[in-house]
């Protein structure tokens, strides 16, 4: 047995380390201006780029692919090589995925805030960004395999599959949901339309919290806890159920974002059922971490790294416990699109993303400058203002949204609704948002402090870029007895196409009825496609990013039909491409809103909401006035969405302006009646348009 | 009415009846291989991220511990 010398590449762990602090500070900070916005609308500065509805995607994008994907990186790169006692696969590779990486984020950091956008969740992104992503994805995953391949541990420890199945899952999920008919370069139509879109959609987006915020950093939890610990993993064996438990039933539980939504029941119930079962692999998972430290508590009182962990695994565990009871039908009826979801988020993203971060980057960076942490005082320091900050962050958060929900759902003896006025609902929280930004302000101040502690640390070290180790080959021929699961780790491609096979069964079986509703909606009669003007409107409520703010879906509940009229159909979707039920109730659901208020009313309110709703905290949109509607893409627009199945007469897109324009006529005309004076080329006419078509289609 | 249509779609209670049977039946699979296998193998695994350190652990006498 020859023993190998070699080098663990160490510099490009450094190379992600840099970006993640970097943009960690980015993200959270555009994080706390957008929550600024929600109670000082002036720090929308009446500028496109920087009103909310653009912003609020610029930050959660930031966070999870900048600040997490970055994280995952620099742990990826640096525990691998260690467990298969091997530098990684190819270097060039590496480095294509940095920098691919890096120039992902700066595209979605220059195109969102310039309103260019899918407007799908977590999936915002244009598709040439879309394929780009694809792209350094399989350089990631050539790297990865690559890796796997020539290394010198036979055993792949159970980090890796985590990785592994990260891997595979963000794959198929970015590619299945990035479906979309290019119009041009910068805008697209979804393939999906209406309620197949939102089950692709939601699929994806709580795949994505799966798979991209959670298994990579339970990898991260199984190496690092240990590390840090200096002892091995509680149970092995309770790892390995974990882990296939964890990522079979994860796929399957998609449909609960979209309960009481226009989704089938049956589908809601799998989701639900599943969402329940989830939480046994959740906590077997926390439990496992925790008791990791069974008999070392006295250690995690002295050791920073250990204190970010217990908290970041006891996030975990608080988040993977709520988020199935949330998928309970009566209380996801409370607490869906209020801001207890956010808190719930929160938890998650700065309690087990960012906490598990903290500490695997104080582990990581005193041993790769060699020396030791630069300041314990202000590590802990950091440790207090952190878990401070995920206080007060989420303890208003569940105040204001069962405070709010409640007062949604409040009715008069009478039998009317007590709050008629939703404005009434929302500055009833506002100093909930208050207490929130506290919260925010806090934790990036400790953000901060970190980052200082860092920079020291690394200036009073060296850095060792190419940390010399040897280790003995791999003997090629296995022999003896053999699990069945043995054989799995060292025939990692293999493993690659089991984990495949069973994320994908997931899929399937809830994605294969989706297809097949499309055949089977029987379109409502009344229920066309939107008129050449009343899409554009809709592509500017996409760029505008008012989906942030409003769903355009009402449940049946009685509280919700009194409010804003008849409960949503599916077959009202069918021309959506994308839906836009959107997440979160910020302002009233706009579903039923076409003939509420005359036009005059939506040109004054988006000209300054204040003008009709006092004290309303939606953000102005002068531009809309001012700004000339784009019409050089209708057109291509109409001609891309026949293509997608929308029955546009064929040769339409030649009568499309000027059907356009008669429509703007009309609408110029209501205004000069209430004395506003405008002209038919603005975008503020194709907005109104569209705002009043919204849901109209029933009541013909 | 669209639960109608979902439901006129043929065998469409299938699909929820199948997922549960495989994880069913994997998941007892599962915890069956996970009671008998051989400790040895357990205990090397769960040490994997540990001795990492002595394996490589050459010229590494600047190492030190937080
Ligand atoms: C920061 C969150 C936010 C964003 C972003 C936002 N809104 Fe609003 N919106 C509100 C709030 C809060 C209200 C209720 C108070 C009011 O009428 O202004 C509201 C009310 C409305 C209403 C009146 C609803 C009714 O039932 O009378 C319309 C129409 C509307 N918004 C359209 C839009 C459009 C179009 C956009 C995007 C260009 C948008 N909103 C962006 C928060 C927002």
């Amino acid at each position: 047995m020859s023993i190998e010398r070699f080098s663990y590449d160490n510099k490009i762990v450094k190379y992600f380390i840099i970006a993640c602090v970097i943009f960690g500070i980015v993200g959270m900070s555009v994080g706390l201006l957008a929550a600024i916005q929600l109670y000082y609308p002036l720090f929308n500065f009446d500028i496109a780029y920087t009103s909310f509805g653009r912003i609020r995607p610029l930050h959660t994008n930031a966070v999870i692919f900048a600040f997490v994907g970055n994280a995952i990186f620099a742990g990826v790169y640096y525990s691998m090589q260690r467990l298969l006692k091997t530098r990684m696969y190819s270097d060039k590779l590496s480095w294509i995925n940095f920098w691919g990486w890096q120039l992902i984020i700066v595209a979605a950091a220059v195109t969102l805030p310039l309103g260019i956008t899918s407007s799908k969740e977590y999936a915002e992104l244009e598709w040439p960004i879309d394929i780009a992503i694809t792209l350094v994805w399989v350089v990631f995953g050539i790297n990865f395999i690559g890796t796997i391949l020539v290394r010198r541990e036979k055993h792949m420890y159970v980090a890796i599959w985590f990785f592994l199945a990260t891997l595979i899952t963000v794959a198929v999920l970015h590619l299945v949901n990035s479906f979309a008919l290019p119009v041009n370069f910068f805008k697209s139509y979804s393939a999906y339309a209406g309620v197949q879109d939102a089950l692709v959609q939601w699929w994806y987006g709580h795949n994505a919290v799966a798979f991209f915020l959670t298994t990579p950093y339970l990898g991260l939890m199984y190496y690092f806890l240990p590390k840090a610990a200096e002892r091995p993993v509680y149970s092995y064996k309770l790892s390995i159920v974990h882990f296939w438990s964890l990522i079979f039933i994860y796929i399957w539980a998609g449909p609960h974002h979209l309960l009481y939504t226009a989704l089938p029941d049956w589908a809601q119930a799998l989701g639900t059922a599943f969402s329940i079962m989830l939480i046994a692999p959740s906590w077997g998972g926390m439990v496992n971490g925790l008791l990791t430290l069974r008999g070392a508590w006295d250690k995690v009182r002295e050791d920073v790294v250990l204190k970010f962990m217990v908290v970041a695994v006891t996030c975990y565990g608080m988040a993977t416990l709520e988020g199935p009871l949330l998928s309970l039908k009566n209380i996801n009826a409370i607490g869906h699109y209020t801001d207890w979801i956010v808190a719930h988020v929160h938890v998650g993203a700065l309690g087990w993303n960012g906490f598990l971060t903290f500490g695997m980057l104080y582990w990581m960076v005193p041993r790769m400058w060699r020396t030791k942490l630069y300041s314990n005082t202000l590590a802990n320091t950091h440790f207090w203002l952190g878990t401070l900050g995920i206080i007060f962050y989420a303890l208003p958060m569940y105040w204001a949204g069962v405070t709010q929900s409640l007062m949604w759902k409040e009715f008069t003896p009478d039998g009317f609704l007590k709050y008629p006025n939703f404005l009434e609902t929302v500055t009833q929280i506002v100093p909930m948002y208050i207490a929130r930004s506290v919260g925010g302000g806090l934790y990036l101040i400790g953000v901060f402090v970190m980052t200082y502690n860092l920079i020291k640390t690394a200036a009073q070290g060296s850095f060792l870029a190419n940390e010399e180790a040897e280790a003995p080959a791999l003997e090629k021929a296995a022999h003896g007895k053999e699990f069945w699961h043995s054989i799995l780790e060292r025939k990692p491609l293999l493993m690659a196409i089991l984990a495949t096979i069973m994320i994908s069964i997931g899929g399937l079986i809830e994605l294969v009825p989706t297809f097949l509703v499309k055949s089977n909606v029987p379109t409502i009669s009344s229920v066309t496609p939107y008129t050449p003007l009343e899409l554009e409107g809709r592509d500017l409520y996409i760029r505008e990013g008012c989906v942030g703010c409003h769903s355009q879906m009402v449940r049946p509940f009685r509280s919700e039909t009194m409010r804003y009229g008849d409960y949503s159909k599916a077959g009202e979707f069918v021309y959506d491409r994308p839906f836009l039920w959107g997440s979160k109730r910020t302002g009233p659901d706009l579903h039923r809103i076409g003939g509420k208020s005359p036009d005059s009313w939506h040109y004054l309110h988006m000209l300054d909401p204040t003008n009709t709703s006092t004290g309303s905290i939606m953000p102005k949109y002068p531009w809309l006035i001012e700004d000339e509607l784009d019409i050089s893409q209708t057109k291509a627009k109409i001609s891309t969405l026949r293509q997608l199945g929308v029955p546009y007469p064929k040769g339409y897109e030649d009568k499309a302006l000027a059907d356009l324009n008669k429509q703007a006529e009309t609408i110029v005309a209501s205004l000069e009646k209430d004395k506003i004076k405008t002209t038919k080329d603005k975008e503020i006419i194709a907005m109104i348009a569209y705002l009043q078509r919204l849901g109209t289609d029933i009541k013909k | 009415m669209y639960k109608e249509t979902l439901r006129s779609i043929e065998g469409i209670q299938i699909y929820p009846l199948v997922s549960l049977a495989i994880f069913g039946l994997f998941f007892i699979s599962l915890i069956i291989w996970v009671m008998q296998v051989d400790k040895a193998y357990i205990h090397e695994m769960s040490n994997l991220p540990l001795i990492d350190d002595q394996s490589s652990n050459i010229k590494k006498k600047g190492d030190s511990h937080v």
